[in-house]
């Protein structure tokens, strides 16, 4: 039997996942969603100047859920160089009125500098604007009526914002991180601790482990939602991840220079942040 | 255009390849989706010659009856070849009287503005179907806009419009761009991946104009895209927000009339091509004047110097040019195929319906 082949070449299919963004995947993965791709890519890598690092994440449904309906989530984190808004907080380029946005998110814990929520016409959405960072998490669901328009199944959003929310705080987190130079020890707020600079504001920011564990702190983390709390006797704080809100004493929540941040697997800190703590 | 054979067997290969039937698969549109067909024509015997573990010359193959109008599918063949390995040694590797799919084939109004490459003309996939059928700058352009806003001749995926979702445009420190990639992940691959149902991709009016503009482009129709915004109104919230007449947004039934509602704005992005504008986000329930007519379709053909959805008793709205440019980030798209594989076989396109070897 004569064979040959007609020449025609065709691009592999497969995952597109990066090592570096497996933390965003392991949170994905742990809901009931599974990740189709995910990146993270530094300001550096961009093939030119003033461009910002990226983090982008993109899934499926998966598990009991998937054969009831389709849902897709996907989120973006983008740490840029400079700041925009006049009162110093970067904003999406969101073009609707947002009437239907809340500014609470739906566990009460602030995300970002600020955040937008909302549900509505098959979606569950968020913008998040920060310092230097903006980020959006849409979880949105397929739905098709019998003349082929869209139309979404009726659905309980509680578990999808709940996911939203501690995806979007660690994301903040990591992409913030991207702007702390290398990480050095010195002495901040009374400890001598690993630390380092934002290379945007020249900020200082210091290990907030290493602190509370030089000065007698006990840390514990909430990783459903990403915050932690710090205590000592009876004094406390609530410190959430990619968050510039701080809650002291239990009391009100109170808007620091910065995002918390992580680095290295280290939870970054502000230096306001551990000199109020270092305060108490 | 030209069509090579490799022959990976240690021996060479000798005889004719006979045309015999060609015609093009097409999309069928969304409310019948079953597969159609263009007839073509081809003719000829030609010689070919196969070296052993080698590839033939280029071998002419002329297609006529091609349609004077928009249109895209995969070009499917019908040929004869009988080849010999030795005197006495005889084989046919022809279709034996069956059709073989080989490549897409985009039909594009004109030649294309810009960039010709992957994903750029991966786009020309879909905007052959959005504008399937048409030809002419003017109805191009027309059926473009109404084809992204009905999603016409979907494969699978759809868009749907949301105001507060960006999705793949972006601005960065001034620069605005399109991540056409990104956006074409999200479409899917027409081809080769299809999905059991329809995945809707939400984006929000600067996903769309852009989109729209590079679609407009791939079909040679120049066109650029317009900021909207109130006058007196800053771009960023909580300011400057105005609201619509009624809108039905992409993917939702315009036919409907409870579909429309009013919007509001801080600012939006629409498309301007040859001193009209175009916006295939939603369907407007009136006219550009809001005295006028019922309308209950995307904005097509709409005047610069008039009110955009706005009482003319609030000012109006102002308008300001942008540029927008393609953004090709690295690395292949998640979905990707090659649309034609230059390298090895001649990338055709037939550009003003005379075909076009392109580089």
């Amino acid at each position: 039997m004569l064979s040959f082949s007609l020449v025609m070449y065709v691009s592999a299919v497969g995952a597109d996942i990066d090592s570096s963004s497996f933390w965003a995947v392991e949170i994905i993965e742990k809901s009931t969603f599974s990740v189709l791709s995910a990146k993270v890519r530094d300001a550096s890598t961009r093939p030119r100047p003033g461009f910002a690092s990226q983090l982008i994440v993109k899934g499926d449904l998966a598990g009991e859920r998937k054969g009831a309906f389709r849902s897709t989530f996907s989120a973006t984190a983008v740490s840029r160089l400079g700041v925009r808004g006049s009162d110093g907080v970067d904003r999406m380029m969101s073009a609707g009125s947002l009437d239907d946005y809340s500014s609470r998110s739906p566990s009460g814990i602030p995300v970002g500098a600020e955040s937008l929520w909302s549900v509505r016409d098959g979606r569950a959405h968020v913008l998040v604007g920060a310092k230097c960072e903006t980020g959006t998490v849409l979880v949105h669901l397929d739905g098709t009526d019998d003349k082929g328009f869209y139309k979404p199944p009726v659905h309980d959003w509680t578990a999808d914002q709940q996911l939203m929310e501690r995806f979007l705080r660690y994301s903040l987190a990591r992409i913030a991180g991207r702007r702390l130079g290398n990480i050095t020890t010195s002495s901040m707020a009374g400890a001598s601790i690993p630390s380092a600079n934002c290379e945007r504001s020249n900020a200082k920011f210091g290990d907030l482990r290493s602190w509370c564990t030089a000065k007698g702190w006990s840390v514990t983390e909430n990783k459903d939602l990403g915050v932690l709390t710090v205590k000592r006797g009876a004094t406390f704080a609530v410190v959430p991840m990619g968050t510039a809100w701080v809650k002291w004493d239990g009391a009100t929540w109170t808007k620091m220079s910065d995002v918390v941040m992580e680095k290295d697997g280290r939870v970054m800190a502000p230096k306001d942040v551990l000199d109020r703590l270092n305060g108490m | 255009m030209d069509v090579k054979w490799r022959n990976d067997n240690d021996f060479a290969l000798n005889g004719t390849v006979t045309w015999q039937a060609a015609r093009l698969r097409v999309p069928g549109p969304n409310n019948n989706p079953a597969e159609q067909y263009l007839t073509l024509n081809v003719s000829g015997s030609v010689a070919i010659s196969l070296p052993a573990n080698g590839e033939s010359a280029p071998i002419p193959l002329t297609i006529t009856g091609v349609p004077n109008y928009v249109a895209v599918g995969q070009l499917e063949i019908k040929y004869d070849m009988p080849l010999t390995k030795a005197p006495g040694q005889t084989g046919n590797n022809g279709t034996q009287g069956n059709f073989h799919g080989w490549e897409r084939i985009p039909l594009i109004d004109a030649a294309p503005v810009g960039l010709q490459e992957t994903p750029w003309a991966d786009l020309c996939e879909y905007s052959c179907r959005w504008a399937f059928g048409y030809s002419g700058a003017t109805n191009v352009r027309r059926e473009l806009t109404r084809g992204l806003h009905y999603s016409n001749r979907a494969p699978w995926n759809q868009t749907r419009y949301d105001p507060n979702v960006p999705r793949f445009f972006m601005s960065n420190d001034g620069f605005y761009t399109l991540n056409l990639t990104l956006f074409l992940n999200f479409m899917g691959d027409p081809w080769q991946y299809q999905w059991w149902e329809v995945r809707w991709t939400t984006m929000y009016c600067a996903d769309y104009a852009a989109v729209l503009q590079q679609s407009m482009e791939t079909q040679g129709i120049a066109g650029s895209c317009d900021f909207l915004e109130w006058i007196g109104g800053p771009h960023s919230f909580p300011g400057g927000t105005f609201y619509t007449w009624p809108m039905c947004p992409a993917g939702t039934d315009a036919s409907q009339q409870g579909n429309y509602r009013s919007y509001g704005f801080g600012w939006h992005l629409v498309n301007r091509s040859d001193g009209l504008r175009f916006d295939s986000v939603a369907s407007y329930y009136y006219l550009c004047d809001p005295q006028g007519s019922l309308w209950k379709d995307p904005a097509w053909e709409w005047p610069l110097d008039d009110h955009w959805q706005s009482d003319p008793g609030l000012f109006g709205l102002a308008f300001g040019p942008i540029t927008c440019t393609p953004h090709f980030p690295l690395g292949p798209p998640y979905f990707s195929w090659n649309l034609l594989p230059k390298e090895e076989l001649s990338l055709t396109m037939f550009a003003g319906f005379e075909p076009v070897e392109l580089e």
